[in-house]
């Protein structure tokens, strides 16, 4: 690769369009650990644009999808009709080799925690937040693995045998045995979740990290929903329990849906776009779920640091928050409901 | 032994240098951000070099009570020599192995009222006092 990256962008989206293209800056936006967004200034046919660059970085999270797998999702998610920035021309090789990129319509507006649950000009966005998102979720919910052929692993998941909360169990599984020395409380949570599992549940497009963080916000309310990495096949409780976690309140504790909103305008927003009864019992099954999940990716990234090599510094510090997640799914059992 | 000042006081005045005389000059939100978990850790720290050995001799004596074979670790000639806090942490390392174990294998009952949720409650309970001091972990939630 000898062409600057502006130069090999610019040949890849003149290939993919055809159009008359010249790219000024390409500027890393955010370095992930399993994705990298770039911003992208250019000319397209003589008018100047923004694009977010969207490549896969040298390493990959386990449970985490190639940008190749995540550009067939948010094709099938916009179909949908759910709101997230348009996906165009995925390419190999574009920013690495052998790795896959692809372009993004550069959207505007606030996606940090703490400023979508406190920033003053948001107020009105929070208000109307619970019931878009509830809606939003249903479309993505709506795109299902038996009518999806070739997306990310579907024909496993449309087997009648697929059940959601045991797949999650044995990953899961897998997990803890990974992390170095004992976890007594991952075991405590994990053989609650085991014998009180779920037997059947609908198999459904998950986002996989639906929360408070990934979606991006504006005074009007909802922008756009980001950050597929992780999107799977898998139940609906997975994500509708998920933005309602204790640490994705970011410290509005009163306020169980992400930190702005109470519980039951998500849930009616999310029942009368889907036409389906949520079931509290898997509302609050999958609300441990999330917490154990959480409690072990915070584990796993200080390892990285610890047994991996990598010696960003907010990796490590986040190992020791793993107890927070612990407890809080303690908690949960201990009281019996959400 | 090192004379004053202590452990904690020396990682406590870090913590308040870093926020008191660095951060107001840092520009950069992702730096300043940075420099808070910096300062956060370093207070961890300190809270735990004062309060580790309370911590450790109750998750210990926890432990103690679940598998009373711990009694005969901090004995064994094996760990004679060691000083008492490397064979608490020995003991405790033991009595976790036994009790993932136990938890994951059935023999242990770890269901909501049992001595074994309890104790596994109160040790998370007792990390966070020091890891996190403002998690409230009586405070029920909507």
């Amino acid at each position: 690769m000898t062409a600057t990256i502006e130069e090999r962008v610019a040949a890849h989206i003149k290939s993919e369009s055809g159009a008359d293209v010249t790219v000024n800056q390409v500027k890393l936006l955010t370095g992930g650990a399993c994705q990298e967004n770039f911003k992208v200034d250019l000319t397209l046919d003589g008018t100047a644009t923004t694009f977010v660059l969207r490549s896969d970085a040298p390493t990959k999270l386990p449970g985490s999808i190639d940008r190749k797998a995540e550009f067939g999702v948010l094709e099938r998610a916009a179909a949908a009709g759910v709101r997230t920035p348009k996906a165009r021309w995925l390419g190999r090789g574009v920013v690495r080799d052998g790795g896959y990129a692809y372009l993004m319509d550069w959207v505007t507006g606030e996606a940090i925690g703490r400023k979508v649950t406190s920033a003053k000009e948001l107020a009105g966005a929070r208000a109307k937040l619970p019931g878009e998102l509830g809606r939003e979720l249903a479309k993505i919910h709506s795109v299902r693995p038996m009518r999806e052929p070739d997306v990310n692993g579907s024909s496993r998941a449309s087997e009648k045998g697929f059940e959601p909360a045991q797949h999650t169990l044995r990953h899961m599984r897998a997990s803890i045995d990974a992390i170095h020395g004992p976890r007594p409380a991952m075991e405590l949570v994990h053989r609650w979740l085991t014998e009180h599992a779920p037997a059947k549940e609908d198999v459904v497009l998950v986002h996989g990290d639906f929360r408070t963080g990934n979606f991006m916000v504006g005074p009007e309310g909802l922008v756009a929903i980001l950050d597929w990495e992780f999107s799977h096949w898998g139940s609906r409780y997975m994500d509708l329990a998920w933005v309602c976690m204790r640490d994705w309140r970011f410290g509005q504790l009163d306020l169980p849906v992400g930190g702005f909103g109470a519980r039951a305008p998500f849930y009616e927003a999310y029942e009368k776009e889907s036409g389906v009864t949520l079931d509290p019992t898997l509302l609050y099954y999958w609300e441990i779920v999330g917490n154990l999940n959480w409690a072990i990716g915070s584990v796993y990234q200080s390892e990285r640091y610890v047994y991996g090599g990598e010696d960003e510094f907010e990796l490590v510090a986040i190992g020791r928050r793993a107890a927070e997640m612990e407890l809080e799914a303690l908690r949960l059992i201990e009281k019996g409901k959400i | 032994m090192q004379d004053a000042p202590t452990k904690e006081t020396l990682l406590l005045a870090l913590a308040k240098f870093l926020i008191t005389e660095v951060r107001p000059v840092v520009t950069d939100s992702r730096l300043s951000f940075r420099l808070l978990i910096a300062a956060n850790l370093a207070g961890i720290v300190a809270q735990e070099c004062a309060g580790e050995d309370d911590q450790n001799r109750a998750e210990l004596a926890r432990l103690t009570a679940l598998f009373t074979e711990l009694d005969a670790e901090m004995t064994a000639p094996a760990v004679a020599t060691l000083p008492t806090r490397k064979k608490e942490a020995r003991a405790i390392a033991l009595g976790n192995e036994k009790l993932a174990k136990g938890i994951a294998s059935g023999v242990l009952d770890p269901a909501s009222g049992t001595a074994v949720f309890a104790h596994v409650k109160q040790t998370l309970t007792e990390k966070l006092a020091m890891d996190n001091p403002r998690f409230d972990a009586k405070r029920d939630l909507p």
